[in-house]
């Protein structure tokens, strides 16, 4: 009771801390208004402590708490149940952006005033969405006795999809990459109010470089759960609720390029005042979208209403932040740019980096279009519609090939002007090592050993496209190419990007050891395309059916049935133990089944797939609930009726009562006629007295089929019958995913490559000092 | 002054190449976006893609493996009630599901989906959560 009061007014004292802190700092007066700032924070962190601890301490009586949690919840999940709700994601939202605002604003130096009003007043706007939307209201119908609220026993529980170990990592990783999206954002913003474009550039760059890759380390993790659970449909749908973080990724990525031509060239410093405050604006956007019910139902990912005011607030965050960038930007922003140096003609990396840029800023228009696509469609067809991941697909490989051309060749580009034989001839190494590996991709794809274990039945055959190429194939891009040709081709595109970038790490490292960053990104970002266009584009898949006795082939794997890990079928640990025997290897592979109790209807079976990782492929095995009749209900019949079973057909012929029904052992039978493809015979269902009772007998038809009389209605002679099988029969899903490694290899690498990229470009001289452009990356392009 | 022009062309053709490429993905989108129907509109659409979304009434879940067969009747956000019989890929843990969008087209009344979408069920509310303050 007391630790939700003081949660709530710790969300309030935020609010009037950061307004207090954004109104002095404005009126000049820096050491109160850092000292509200801080205070501001600390209100915002020990509300989330507060929240937390409601959580670990199972506080149920309060709504949150009891919806997003329950008894039995492991500790991690009750701590990461904290942001499983739309409240507390928001409040985490404001947690990350208030600790990136703490690490930064020392090092803003000249722009602190500007920087820390804009993120006082966005931080006194978050804190007062949570004021609204809050998590600390208590159960309205709670019972209250003696002026104590009584504690409901337990809650509704985390939802059981939700209940993987990345629901603990992912969130927390993504929205840390949020938070950073305001540091680019207000410093832009205050940039233009100081009117200098210039001295900022150096000093956003680290941030700008740890921001993107925070970010697509969040991405790269939900990919993986996703991934990782029945259903999502792979690692990437291009659903709106993705796109929301997958545009500003994008345009960080932009705004950090641009960053670069700026700190080389001193050019581009309108562009760059733009496109600092761009990711933040459209996150904010595509936020509003999700979250205000805008996008309806066309999302995978659902969200609950929010609350009236604090949607107006969030409207009001972006409206007042799009008009602050655009309006700074045509006032001051455009005026900056033109201290901005003169082109030089030519090619030269500058070009590449136009290019880049250019590139990079379609694909996230054209992600956002996409994003918003619901939204647009419903204004203007009257309908909402959505895009579906194809159509991304087909839309942005254009965009996707030109990109990895320029990331596989702008490496090899100096500042200065070059030639395009000059140019040509320092890639031509790294040509020839993709031409080569492509080459051996093509004869790995066409020998018979690819795919280790799933060489027969499904074996692919490339020439005619069978229909599991071609399907993944238009699947993944929706040209009309020879599925061969298209996977080869980007293949070798994949590759060449990711020689090129080794070979220049190499050229490099020798000179500066940590200035490799950009080069080992790009690497990781060829590394995960490639990974993501072999894994689907050589998948195979096939839905079968395993009796418990029966070891059955699927794919080219033998699957044995080997019970189960738990007696309790209702525990959430529980999994079948399947025995896989592949040409390639043998293993036990472990899917989770359990049942989760349902009031409802009948219980309901929860599965998760099991994935054995080889270091060549990925094989993904569900195993559903079994199926233990060949019936779905309890068939009823009268006499003379037929109803069919399968693909047979049953007929109640007629039956027969015992002379005397009072005996000890009386018995009672159905006739039945059992007809399957033309071939008809006779079974007896039988029904005897015992002690306890009447008890069905089961008989047996043949090696799969028993049945049962359940129960016979003396009114009107029906009877009810069941038809148990012989064993159990699992339905089971196997998929066969090549190369999945290479995603998870290209996204370590990624990540790596832009830590050292902000380690490297990370800045020691956190004042007003005047900052020497660092070139190092730049001296070996020259030398060379 | 060749230098001036050369500058021009460059973001003439920068900008046609962007407005082109921009235009050509909302020409893409126009043409294959797949409208959201409620049950009614569906019954009234001819379409082929259509985005049925809703909830699942359990009590009318059949989830048939063996045979293949998944049905039930789904409950739009009108309240309106439609059959929906799945056709394609198998699909899991429904009945954990809280909302699903089935993609296909109608027919004789009933939706035949082809593909189906389970909602990823985050920060999905267990309680209402429009409280306010």
């Amino acid at each position: 009771m007391t630790l939700g009061l003081i949660g709530k007014g710790l969300v309030f004292l935020a609010v009037a801390a950061f307004l207090a802190s954004g109104i002095l700092t404005l009126l000049k007066k820096p050491a109160p208004g850092k000292w509200a700032f801080y205070l501001g924070c600390l209100g915002i962190f020990g509300a989330f402590a507060s929240l937390a601890t409601l959580f670990a301490t199972e506080q149920f009586q309060y709504e949150y708490v009891f919806g997003h949690s329950a008894k039995d919840l492991p500790i991690a999940y009750r701590v990461a149940a904290v942001w499983s709700g739309q409240q507390g994601s928001f409040l985490l939202w404001a947690v990350t952006s208030a600790l990136f605002a703490l690490v930064v604003m020392p090092f803003t130096g000249k722009y602190r005033r500007w920087f820390s009003t804009v993120y006082a007043f966005f931080l006194a706007s978050l804190a007062a969405i949570l004021a609204y939307e809050t998590p600390y209201n208590l159960i309205k119908e709670a019972i209250v006795d003696k002026g104590h609220v009584m504690r409901p026993p337990s809650g509704n529980g985390l939802t059981p999809a939700l209940q993987n170990y990345w629901v603990i990592i992912h969130p927390p990783t993504i929205f840390l990459g949020f938070g950073s999206l305001t540091v680019m954002f207000a410093w832009a913003i205050a940039a233009m109010l100081e009117r200098d474009g210039k001295t900022w550039i150096p000093q956003v760059r680290p941030w700008a470089i740890l921001s993107s890759a925070i970010l697509g380390l969040g991405l790269c993790m939900g990919g993986f759960w996703a991934y990782e659970t029945l259903g999502w449909g792979g690692f990437w749908a291009w659903d709106p609720v993705e796109n929301v973080s997958f545009v500003p990724w994008i345009f960080t990525i932009a705004f950090y390029h641009g960053i670069m031509v700026q700190a080389a060239r001193n050019r581009w410093i309108a562009t760059n005042l733009l496109m600092g405050g761009i990711p933040f604006v459209l996150f904010t956007f595509g936020t509003l979208m999700t979250r205000s019910g805008l996008l309806g139902d066309t999302s995978v990912h659902s969200f609950a209403e929010m609350n009236r005011f604090a949607l107006w607030i969030l409207a009001g965050i972006l409206f007042v932040s799009l008009a602050l960038l655009f309006g700074a930007w045509l006032g001051r922003g455009l005026k900056l740019g033109r201290e901005s140096a003169p082109r030089k003609e030519g090619l030269d990396r500058e070009s590449a980096f136009s290019s880049g840029v250019l590139l990079l800023t379609l694909t996230g228009t054209a992600a956002a279009l996409g994003m918003a696509w619901s939204f647009i469609s419903a204004l203007v067809l009257g309908r909402a519609h959505v895009i579906e991941a194809h159509t991304y697909q087909v839309a942005l490989v254009w965009l996707f090939i030109p990109i990895l051309l320029l990331v596989a060749i702008a490496p090899f580009m100096g500042w200065r002007k070059q030639s395009a034989s000059e140019l040509s001839g320092r890639f031509l190494n790294a040509f020839g090592l993709s031409l080569g590996v492509t080459g051996l991709c093509l004869w790995l794809f066409k020998s018979p050993l690819w795919g280790a274990g799933t060489a027969g039945q499904t074996k692919p055959s490339l020439e005619d496209g069978s229909p599991v190429f071609q399907a993944a194939t238009v699947d993944l891009f929706g040209l009309h190419l020879p599925p061969l040709w298209a996977i080869t081709g980007l293949v070798f595109l994949a590759s060449f990007a990711a020689f090129a970038n080794l070979w220049r790490i190499g050229e490099v490292f020798r000179r500066s050891k940590m200035s490799i960053g950009g080069f080992v990104s790009h690497t990781g970002v060829a590394i995960l395309m490639a990974g993501l266009i072999i894994s689907r584009g050589l998948e195979h898949h096939e839905v079968a059916v395993v009796p418990k006795d029966h070891p059955t082939k699927v794919l080219d794997y033998e699957l044995a049935y080997d019970g189960m890990t738990k007696k309790d079928l209702f525990d959430r640990d529980n999994t079948v133990k399947m025995k896989m025997s592949g040409p390639g290897d043998s293993y036990t592979a472990t899917p989770g089944l359990y049942y989760l109790e349902n009031p409802d209807s009948s219980d309901k079976a929860m599965v998760w797939p099991h994935i054995h990782h080889h270091p060549l492929y990925d094989v993904y095995l569900s195993v559903g609930a079994p199926t233990l009749y060949a019936n779905e209900k309890p068939m009823i019949l009268k006499r003379g009726e037929s109803a069919p079973l399968g693909q047979a057909n049953v007929k109640f012929v007629d039956w027969h009562a015992p002379a005397d029904p009072r005996s000890a052992d009386a018995k009672w039978t159905a006739d039945l006629v059992l007809t399957y493809k033309d071939q008809s015979f006779k079974v007896a269902a039988e029904m005897v007295r015992t002690e306890t009772g009447m008890s069905p007998t089961l008989t047996k038809i043949n090696n799969d089929l028993y049945v049962a009389m359940l129960g016979m209605n003396a009114e009107d002679g029906s009877i009810t019958l069941q038809w148990p099988l012989v064993e159990p029969r699992f339905p089971v899903e196997l998929f066969y995913k090549p190369m999945t490694f290479l995603v998870w290899l290209g996204a370590g690498i990624l990540f790596l490559g832009g830590t050292l990229s902000a380690l490297y470009r990370r800045n020691r001289q956190p004042s007003t000092a005047k900052v020497v452009e660092p070139t190092v990356e730049d001296a070996p392009l020259t030398a060379a | 002054m060749y230098v001036m022009r050369s500058k021009r062309t460059g973001a003439i053709v920068t900008g046609i190449v962007a407005l082109a490429a921009l235009s050509g993905i909302t020409v893409a989108f126009l043409k294959s976006g797949s409208p959201y129907v409620t049950v009614a509109e569906a019954k009234g659409s001819k379409g082929d893609s259509l985005h049925l979304a809703g909830s699942i009434d359990l009590a009318t879940l059949r989830d048939d493996r063996i045979h293949n067969k998944l049905s039930f009747t789904l409950i739009d956000r009108t309240g309106a009630r439609m059959q929906v019989v799945h056709t394609g890929e198998p699909v899991n843990n429904l009945g954990e599901a809280k909302q699903v969008v089935a993609i296909g087209h109608v027919e004789n009344g009933v939706f035949v989906s082809e593909k189906m979408l389970v909602k990823c069920p985050t920060k999905y509310e267990g309680v209402d959560s429009k409280s306010g303050a």
